[in-house]
C-alpha cells in the first residue's frame, strides 16, 4: 500500500516537473520530405511535412497549381525532454497520386506560427513510363482493387453485376472506399460485403468482394470511372518478423499510407426493341402465377385471389398486372406485399398482390386468364407468362336474406388500406360563428373582472357579518355596549305609549330615569339601574364624559329620585319633554362613550 | 380559511390580469405584415356582407380580394380562428406558404383542437424546404398538461373564472353550513381555479411565439445588422422560436442552439401554444 502511494506521487511529481517545463523556444521551421522522388506512372509518393519547434500546429496549406492529387493522411506530434533539452515537432503526412508524367512539381506548403508563416520548399518528382500498381505483376503488389461488370453489353434495364474487389497480402487498417458514381444506372445493393482468401502465385491473398445491381437507365456507352481505396499498409519486411507484425505494430512507423485506383470500366446499353401491348418496363426473367383460395363457396362468401409476380432483374419496376374485369364480384384489395433477396448473384423479387372476391350472384363465374409481358435479355425479345383462367362455382346464398350490398364486410374479412387518391386543403369556414369575435370586448373583459373581484369581497362581508353575530354571542359585556342604544330608543318608545295613554309624569320621570340608569350601565359596563344620582356622577366623571352631559344626566336622574319620594315635585315636568330630554342625553352619552 | 385564501392570492389576481387579455394573440404591430397594412377598419354592422363577399371570391379563385377582405375584417376587430383559417386557405391557395403557417397558428392558438386547422396546417408545413420540426413543447408535456396545451386563453381563463365563482359561493354558503360536502366542493373549485387559473396566467403573462419565415430565403445574422456575420439561412416555411425582439430584427432559436437575428420584414409571428 506504501509503495503504492510512494508510486502515486512519483508520477505526479513526474507529470508536474513536465508540465512546469518551460516551452520550446526554439523558432519553428516547416520541412518537407518525400518518400522518394522517382516513381512510376500509377504509383504514389509519401509527402511528410515536419513542423519543428512546436507541439502543435494547424494543418498546413499548398500553394500555386498542383500536379498532384493530395489526401491527407494522418499526423502525429512528439514531444520529448533529452537531458533538458526540449524538442518538439508536429508531422502531416500526404498522399500524392500524380495527374500527369514528366517532372513534377510538388508546390509548397505553408502553415501560421504564432503569426509567422513558415513556408517549406517546392520539390519534384519523376514519373516515368515505369509500370504502373495496376498493372504491375501479381507477385510485386501489396495491395490492389479490381472491379468489373456482368455482363459488359446489356439492354437498358437488364440487370448487370458490377463486383469490386481489394485484393491484398498485407494487414491494413482504415479503409476508405470510394465507389464510383455509377452516373446513368439505378443502384441496389446486392448482399453483405465478403471476406475470403486467394492463393495468387502461390502465395495467400485477402480478398473483400463488394457487388451492387446496376440498372441502366438509358441506352448507349455508359463509363464508369476508378474505384479509389485509401488505406493503411503493413511496409512488407524482406527478413520478416518474428512475430508476424500486427495491427498494433502500425504505431511503429510500419503503416504505409496507400491509394489504391481500379481501371476505369464502360458498360455498352442497347435500347428495347419496340415493345408490345402491356410492357411496363420489365427487364429479366419474371412468372405469373394466380392462386385462388378456393373454387367453389356461396354468395357473400369470400375467396382469395393472390396474383405473385416474380422473378430476377429490374424487380422494382414490377407493378399490378392488368386484372380482368370482374363485375360478379365485390373486390376488396389488399396492400401489395414485396419480398427482394439475392439468389444466384442476382437480385430476386417478388411481390403478391391478394384480394378477397365476394360473388354477388350465383353461378360458374370465370376469372380471364392473365398475361404478364417482359423484355428477357437472354432470349433477346419480348417473353409472355401467363396464368390461365379459373371458374369459381358459386352457390345459393345459406342464408335467409339476399346480400345486401351496402352492408359493412363479414367479420375476419381483411381489412383494406385507405388510399389517399388526391391532396387539397380543407375548405374555408362559412358559418355565422366566424363573425363572433374571439377577444373579448371591453365589456366582458369588465364583467370579467367583476366575476373575479366580487365574490370575494361578498365573501368578505359575509364573513364581518358572521363574525360579529359570534362575538356578540360569546361577549355579554360587548353586547349590552352595542345593544344600548337600541334598548334605550325600545323602552322610551313605550314610555311614548303611556304617556298617550294617560301616565302621570311621576311615573313616566321615574320610568325614565330607569331607562337613563340602564343605558348607562350597558354603556360602561355597570348594572345602571341600581345606581344613585352620586354614582352616576362618578362613573361619568370616571368614563370622561363632558361635564355638561354629565350634569344633565345626574340632574335628571336626582328629579326622578326626588319625585320619587317627595310626591308633586315632578307634577311641573312635561312629559313628553322629559322622554326628549332623555333620548337627547342618550344619544349623547353614545357619542362620548363609543 | 384564511390560509387557503392568502396562498390563492397571488394567483387570483394573475388570473384577474389574464382575463383583461384573453384573445390578444397578435400584436398590431405582427399583424401588419399578414394584413399589408392596408386593410382600412370597417363598422360592425358591415362584417357580414364583408364576410360573405370574401367567401364569394375565395370560392371563385380570386385570393387576393379574398384576402385583402378578411384582412379588413380582422383589422375592424373581428378576430377570430375561423377568420384566421379563412386567411391561412388564402394564403396557401395563393403560394404564400409561410404566411399561410403564421394564420394556422393564430387560429390554432384560438382553436387548439380544430382538426381542420390541423390538417392545413401540416399541408402548409409540407412545402416548408428546410427540413425543422415545428417549436413544440415535448410530447410527454403535452400528454401530461393536455389541459394546456388543448385549450385556449378563453377557454382557460372561463373555467377559472367559474370555478373563482362557485369557490367563493361555497365559501360563503360554508359560514352558515358546516357541511363536510361543501368543503370538499370548495376544495375541488380551489384546484380547478388553481389549474386553470395558473394555466391561463402563464399564457398571457408568458406568451410563446414563433416566427415564420415568409420570404424565399431569408438570412439569419450574428447581430441586428445587415453587415454582421450571416449564420445560415431559412427558407419560406420554416418555423423557429421566437426569443426577442429589437428595432427592425427578431432574434429566433432553432434547436441545436442555432439561434441567430432576422429581419422583422422576412418572418410573421404567429403564437404558439
Amino acid at each position: 500500500m506504501a509503495v503504492a502511494r510512494h508510486l502515486h506521487f512519483l508520477v505526479a511529481g513526474t507529470l508536474a516537473m513536465l508540465c512546469a517545463l518551460p516551452s520550446p523556444t526554439i523558432a519553428a521551421t516547416l520541412t518537407a520530405d518525400l518518400d522518394r522522388t522517382a516513381i512510376g506512372e500509377g504509383e504514389q509518393v509519401v509527402l511528410t511535412l515536419t513542423v519543428e519547434g512546436v507541439q502543435s500546429a494547424p494543418e498546413p496549406t499548398f500553394a500555386g497549381t498542383r500536379d498532384f492529387e493530395i489526401s491527407g493522411a494522418g499526423s502525429q506530434s512528439q514531444y520529448q525532454v533529452i537531458n533538458g533539452h526540449v524538442s518538439a515537432s508536429v508531422e502531416f503526412r500526404y498522399l500524392l497520386v500524380p495527374k500527369g508524367k514528366g517532372t513534377l512539381t510538388v508546390p509548397p506548403a505553408s502553415v501560421t506560427i504564432d503569426g509567422e508563416t513558415l513556408t517549406s520548399k517546392a520539390l519534384h518528382v519523376t514519373v516515368a513510363d515505369a509500370p504502373a500498381a495496376v498493372g504491375q505483376a501479381a507477385q510485386d503488389r501489396d495491395a490492389w482493387i479490381e472491379q468489373s461488370v456482368s455482363p459488359s453489353v446489356a439492354f437498358r434495364g437488364q440487370q448487370i453485376v458490377y463486383t469490386f474487389r481489394f485484393i491484398t497480402r498485407a494487414q491494413f487498417d482504415d479503409p476508405q472506399l470510394e465507389l464510383p458514381p455509377f452516373t446513368g444506372f439505378t443502384v441496389r445493393e446486392l448482399g453483405e460485403q465478403q471476406t475470403g482468401e486467394r492463393v495468387i502465385d502461390g502465395r495467400r491473398h485477402v480478398v473483400v468482394t463488394l457487388t451492387r445491381a446496376l440498372f441502366p437507365d438509358r441506352s448507349g456507352a455508359i463509363a464508369i470511372p476508378a474505384a479509389k481505396l485509401k488505406c493503411n499498409l503493413v511496409a512488407r519486411s524482406r527478413r520478416g518478423r518474428p512475430f508476424g507484425g500486427g495491427i498494433f505494430d502500425f504505431g511503429m512507423s510500419q503503416a504505409e499510407p496507400r491509394l489504391l485506383r481500379s481501371e476505369p470500366l464502360a458498360v455498352e446499353v442497347k435500347e428495347l426493341p419496340a415493345p408490345p401491348a402491356g410492357f411496363t418496363g420489365l427487364v429479366g426473367q419474371f412468372e405469373l402465377t394466380r392462386k385462388v383460395s378456393t373454387a367453389r363457396l356461396h354468395v357473400g362468401e369470400s375467396a382469395t385471389v393472390a396474383v405473385t409476380v416474380q422473378g430476377t432483374g429490374n424487380v422494382d419496376q414490377i407493378s399490378e398486372p392488368a386484372m380482368p374485369e370482374m363485375t360478379a364480384f365485390k373486390v376488396y384489395a389488399d396492400k401489395p406485399e414485396m419480398e427482394t433477396a439475392v439468389r444466384n448473384g442476382a437480385l430476386w423479387g417478388a411481390r403478391v398482390y391478394t384480394k378477397a372476391l365476394v360473388p354477388l350472384k350465383e353461378g360458374a363465374r370465370e376469372l380471364a386468364a392473365m398475361e404478364l409481358v417482359y423484355f428477357d435479355p437472354a432470349r433477346q425479345a419480348y417473353a409472355f407468362s401467363r396464368a390461365p383462367a379459373v371458374t369459381l362455382e358459386v352457390l345459393p346464398a345459406t342464408g335467409q336474406e339476399s346480400l345486401n350490398l351496402t352492408e359493412l364486410q363479414a367479420a375476419g374479412q381483411r381489412k383494406v388500406a385507405v388510399k389517399m387518391l388526391g391532396e387539397d386543403i380543407l375548405p374555408i369556414r362559412k358559418g355565422l360563428s366566424a363573425l363572433r369575435p374571439a377577444i373579448w370586448s371591453g365589456r366582458e373583459r369588465l364583467a370579467a373582472l367583476l366575476g373575479f373581484a366580487l365574490p370575494p369581497f361578498a365573501f368578505a362581508a359575509a364573513l364581518a357579518v358572521t363574525r360579529r353575530r359570534e362575538l356578540l354571542a360569546s361577549d355579554h359585556r360587548l353586547r349590552r355596549h352595542r345593544l344600548a342604544a337600541q334598548v334605550a330608543r325600545e323602552q322610551l318608545k313605550g314610555v311614548r305609549k303611556k304617556i298617550a295613554g294617560g301616565a302621570a309624569n311621576s311615573d313616566v320621570l321615574a320610568e325614565a330615569s330607569r331607562i337613563l340608569r340602564q343605558f348607562i350601565g350597558d354603556r360602561l359596563g355597570r348594572e345602571g339601574t341600581a345606581l344613585t344620582s352620586a354614582e352616576i356622577a362618578a362613573v361619568l366623571r370616571d368614563a370622561a364624559v363632558p361635564p355638561e352631559t354629565g350634569t344633565a344626566i345626574v340632574e335628571l336622574v336626582r328629579r326622578a329620585e326626588e319625585s320619587r319620594f317627595a310626591a308633586g315635585s315632578a307634577a311641573a315636568d312635561d312629559a313628553a319633554s322629559i322622554v326628549a330630554h332623555v333620548e337627547q342625553l342618550t344619544r349623547k352619552l353614545e357619542r362620548v362613550t363609543r | 380559511m384564511s390560509g387557503v385564501l392568502t396562498r390563492t392570492a397571488g394567483l387570483w389576481i394573475a388570473v384577474a390580469l389574464a382575463s383583461l387579455g384573453p384573445g390578444t394573440a397578435a400584436s398590431a404591430a405582427d399583424l401588419s405584415g399578414t394584413l399589408g397594412g392596408t386593410s382600412p377598419a370597417v363598422a360592425e354592422e358591415q362584417w357580414p356582407e364583408l364576410f360573405h363577399k370574401a367567401n364569394e371570391a375565395y370560392e371563385a379563385g380570386d385570393y387576393e380580394t379574398a384576402k385583402s377582405l378578411y384582412g379588413q375584417l380582422i383589422a375592424s376587430g373581428l378576430e377570430n380562428g375561423d377568420l384566421w383559417y379563412n386567411l391561412g386557405n388564402t394564403e396557401l391557395r395563393s403560394g404564400r406558404h409561410g404566411q399561410a403557417i403564421a394564420s394556422y397558428l393564430r387560429a390554432a392558438s384560438y382553436m387548439p383542437r380544430d382538426g381542420d386547422v390541423q390538417a392545413n396546417l401540416a399541408r402548409a408545413r409540407e412545402s416548408a424546404k428546410d427540413a425543422l420540426a415545428p417549436p413544440q413543447a415535448p410530447v410527454v408535456l403535452r400528454t401530461v398538461l393536455f389541459w394546456y396545451y388543448g385549450s385556449s386563453l378563453t377557454e382557460l381563463v372561463a373555467v377559472a373564472l367559474i370555478a373563482s365563482f362557485l369557490f367563493w359561493c361555497a365559501c360563503v354558503l360554508r359560514l352558515r353550513l358546516d357541511s363536510e360536502a361543501l368543503r370538499w366542493a370548495a376544495a375541488a373549485c380551489a384546484i380547478v381555479f388553481a389549474i386553470a387559473g395558473g394555466s391561463a396566467a402563464a399564457r398571457a403573462l408568458f406568451p410563446r411565439q414563433v416566427a415564420v419565415v415568409v420570404t424565399p430565403a431569408a438570412a439569419v445574422r450574428s447581430a441586428t445588422s445587415d453587415k454582421s456575420v450571416v449564420l445560415f439561412e431559412l427558407h419560406e416555411g420554416a418555423e423557429a422560436a421566437l426569443e426577442g425582439r429589437e428595432e427592425g430584427w427578431v432574434k429566433i432559436a432553432l434547436p441545436e442552439e442555432k439561434r441567430g437575428w432576422i429581419d422583422a420584414r422576412q418572418v410573421e409571428v404567429g403564437a404558439a401554444i
